[in-house]
């Protein structure tokens, strides 16, 4: 998809590096609200008629958005190759308005259309989706057009940091600014962004034309984007189920399980067959690439039930209400991610990537086992290490943000390392995609499992009668305090499940990271200056 | 893009030209006057007639599916929507959400003559001696407390207009509401009530009502939307334990 040439002249350095900030100022955008809904999920499942404890009604608007991105970003992003980046990026960044609009709206529309909100405001977090997965690839590949071979993985990793930040950023956005002006307001004010991006993007971004790009136009592989979408969508529906006290999957899960595999299993032979493909590995080492693409993947589950069930966890076990406070128990974990992931970056070239990668995943393994261990008075426990006394929840929160940070950067490096450079930045988006996959597959079916897991163990637990809750007398109030303590047991319970399935993935991840290559094999010749001196 | 265009600066800004063109059309499309089609010229029917046949028609509906909107909750209990099939003779299943605190809890009930069971967020489903406690769907479709009788008791009726609403053309017609017969409907609201109904042109049944309830002492004001749909369409309600 990605041309190799060297970049045109005619671009100036100054222009090229305001054409990539504007380009990155768009994936932070789009990936922002990938992880604002996380904050703010509780509030918008509320105002979408969804109770408390029926949550599961709402993870579309999650799930929804992710797999709109991972549809998005293959398709709309090759179309990029045929059109234009500036084009495709200003569609996108249309698409997304339109998308954050219809989001923000979506009572409204509902109310005109006489349906329930819940189905427009996933519509508009689709569309969103769709449009913001496409921004990352296009950025990508711009990065292609206007940089030379050797100073692409770095400006490569420009781009890959605003997706990276949008992750950090965004629970944190949600949470201090939704309080203040509702999740409404967090997506009407996508309206002024995105609109300042399209005039910074026509005036930055060079055309067709000024590029030089007039050549024989490269083909996408459309179907293997379609292959890809329709499977991610068979296997989430599959997963989302809405009777999670009767099973772990819905009545319908299994056929559409089935047919999702089934699908991606085309997809793979497609891959394998398909003249043009979604990345083009020929040359490349296969098992270090699946090795990247899965670790990446196990990254993304453990990271988006970690933003996901500590915001859940705080409500339902903590009685945490306020999206603030919310954000506030995610600021440790948030801010460790960064942290891991510079100072990954760092060490990475004197430990080797596969080291750091998999003592990153291990470090990660070991935080969530700690977490799985944690009782419902966790707000006021304390680790005492070494003298050391240490707020316990915040403590293993940080150390399992610094272990998936860690992973980070060798990860995007390793697939540099591992793909010829043409396909730089088709794989760079392939360890986005992986990863965007992870959290679609891993939180839809952690959740399905954890909330199947809850309801078993509170089918005896006795809800208080409601008359009893609404005109209580001192013995009431005395038994709804019982019930309410061994409620916060059970929800604890089934967090600490979830959570240790977490460290179960990190765990596998960590040796799937094993078969990361500490040496590039066959260096092309035209390339071996890049290198960096990372392999001991 | 198949016409040659002048310049390529015309060209580019096709896209950014294209995404903002949505813009204006996407807000007209959601504020879109619902008056729109009006049956211009024409009279309307009276809207006094309209409620007596309405009334009447109603009491012929067997089985009805609900969703009743409380926004926000009035009276002594925090519910904010009740939705489900009914029974004419009152068996019905469906969900009730409560507002406990900022959470909002959902209750799954079904009756069956005088059995009711209902499913609460913990403990599975199990015998309650009576959903009338909570609330009393069976309410809705009886001649004497229900929807009939709330179209029966309103005055002044005024048709204001044509209009599509729950996939029916229905006449929109403004009304007094009499409190006492909303009070059998929506437990707690106060005197003053004025609403909207919208009655099915060709069948006469009341499709939707909205109720507007001022705010009266510790009452706030409230806006109590009723929906019905799937008319005489078979319900099966069957005991869940």
């Amino acid at each position: 998809m990605l041309r190799s040439d060297a970049a045109p002249a005619s671009v100036t350095p100054a222009r090229r590096r305001v054409a990539i900030g504007a380009g990155a100022a768009a994936v932070l955008l789009a990936s922002l609200d990938a992880y604002v809904v996380v904050t703010l999920f509780v509030d918008m499942a509320r105002d979408m008629h969804v109770a408390v404890n029926r949550l599961e009604q709402a993870t579309p608007v999650v799930t929804g958005f992710l797999l709109g991105y991972v549809a998005g970003m293959p398709l709309l992003g090759g179309l990029s190759d045929k059109m234009g980046r500036r084009a495709v990026t200003q569609i996108c960044l249309g698409g997304f308005l339109v998308g954050s609009m219809v989001t923000a709206a979506s009572i409204e529309i509902g109310e005109y259309l006489d349906m329930e909100p819940l189905p427009v405001l996933v519509a508009g977090r689709v569309i969103q989706g769709l449009a913001g997965g496409a921004l990352l690839p296009v950025s990508m590949a711009l990065v292609a057009d206007l940089w030379t071979e050797e100073r692409r993985p770095a400006v490569l990793g420009t781009v890959g940091a605003a997706q990276e930040l949008g992750s950090v950023l965004g629970p944190l956005y949600g949470g201090a600014l939704g309080a203040i002006i509702g999740w409404q307001g967090i997506f009407w004010i996508n309206v002024p962004l995105v609109l300042i991006a399209m005039v910074a993007v026509q005036a930055a971004l060079p055309g067709r034309a000024a590029l030089g790009l007039t050549g024989p136009r490269p083909k996408v592989d459309l179907v293997g984007g379609l292959l890809l979408a329709l499977s991610l969508g068979l296997l989430t529906v599959g997963l989302n189920n809405q009777k999670p006290e009767e099973s772990i999957l819905p009545p319908y899960g299994p056929p559409l399980i089935i047919a999702g595999v089934a699908v991606l299993v085309v997809f793979l032979i497609w891959e394998s067959i398909a003249r043009t493909k979604l990345v083009d590995l020929s040359g490349a080492p296969k098992l270090p690439f699946f090795a990247v693409l899965i670790a990446s993947l196990l990254a993304g589950a453990a990271l988006l039930v970690t933003l996901l069930d500590i915001v859940l966890l705080a409500q339902g076990v903590l009685g945490i209400t306020d999206p603030r406070e919310s954000a506030k128990l995610l600021v440790y974990f948030l801010a460790a991610l960064p942290v891991g992931a510079v100072i990954g970056g760092l060490i990475a070239g004197k430990f080797g990537l596969r080291g750091v990668t998999v003592v990153g995943f291990l470090i990660s393994a070991g935080a969530y086992w700690l977490v799985s261990t944690w009782p419902a008075s966790i707000l006021t426990e304390r680790h005492e290490l070494l003298g050391l006394s240490l707020p316990r929840m915040n403590t293993d929160l940080a150390l399992a943000g610094l272990g998936l940070g860690l992973v980070i950067a060798p990860l995007s490096a390793a697939v540099l390392r591992i793909v010829p450079p043409s396909q730089h930045g088709v794989a760079s988006a392939g360890v986005v995609v992986a990863r965007t996959i992870g959290m679609l597959v891993g939180f839809a079916a952690l959740t399905g499992w954890g909330l199947h897991r809850f309801h078993t163990g509170t089918r005896d637990l006795k809800f208080p009668e409601l008359d009893d809750l609404l005109n209580p007398t001192p013995e009431d109030l005395a038994a709804i305090a019982q019930y309410e303590a061994q409620l916060r047991d059970y929800l604890m319970g089934m967090y600490r499940d979830i959570f240790l399935a977490t460290a179960a993935c990190c765990l596998v991840a960590a040796v799937v990271s094993l078969a990361i290559t500490r040496r590039r094999p066959a260096p092309q010749p035209a390339v071996e200056h890049t290198e960096a001196p990372a392999t001991v | 893009m198949s016409r040659p265009l002048r310049g390529h600066f015309v060209r580019s800004l096709l896209p950014l030209v294209a995404s903002l063109l949505l813009v204006p059309g996407l807000l007209a499309a959601c504020t879109k006057d619902k008056d729109g089609n009006e049956a211009s010229g024409e009279s309307l029917p009276d809207g006094a007639t309209l409620l007596t046949e309405s009334a009447s028609a109603m009491t012929d509906v067997e089985t009805v599916h609900i969703v009743l909107d409380i926004n926000p909750a009035v009276g002594a209990l925090p519910i904010t929507r009740a939705e489900g099939d009914l029974k004419r003779g009152g068996d019905a299943k469906g969900a009730i959400q409560l507002l406990a605190g900022a959470q909002l809890l959902e209750v799954e009930f079904v009756v069956m003559g005088d059995n009711a069971w209902l499913k609460y967020p913990t403990g599975g489903w199990r015998a309650a001696g009576s959903i009338t406690a909570i609330y009393d769907p069976s309410a809705i479709l009886d001649p004497q407390r229900g929807v009939a009788n709330l179209l029966s008791t309103s005055s002044n009726a005024r048709t204001e207009g044509a209009e599509k609403v729950n996939g029916v053309d229905a006449w929109r017609v403004a009304v007094d509401i009499d409190q006492k017969a909303a009070n059998m409907l929506v437990p707690g609201v106060p005197k003053g009530l004025t609403g909207t109904v919208w009655i099915d042109q060709d069948t006469k049944r009341m499709v939707k009502a909205v109720v507007n309830s001022p705010q009266s002492g510790s009452t706030p004001a409230s806006t109590i939307t009723l929906d019905m749909t799937n008319f005489n369409t078979a319900v099966d309600v069957s005991a869940p334990v």
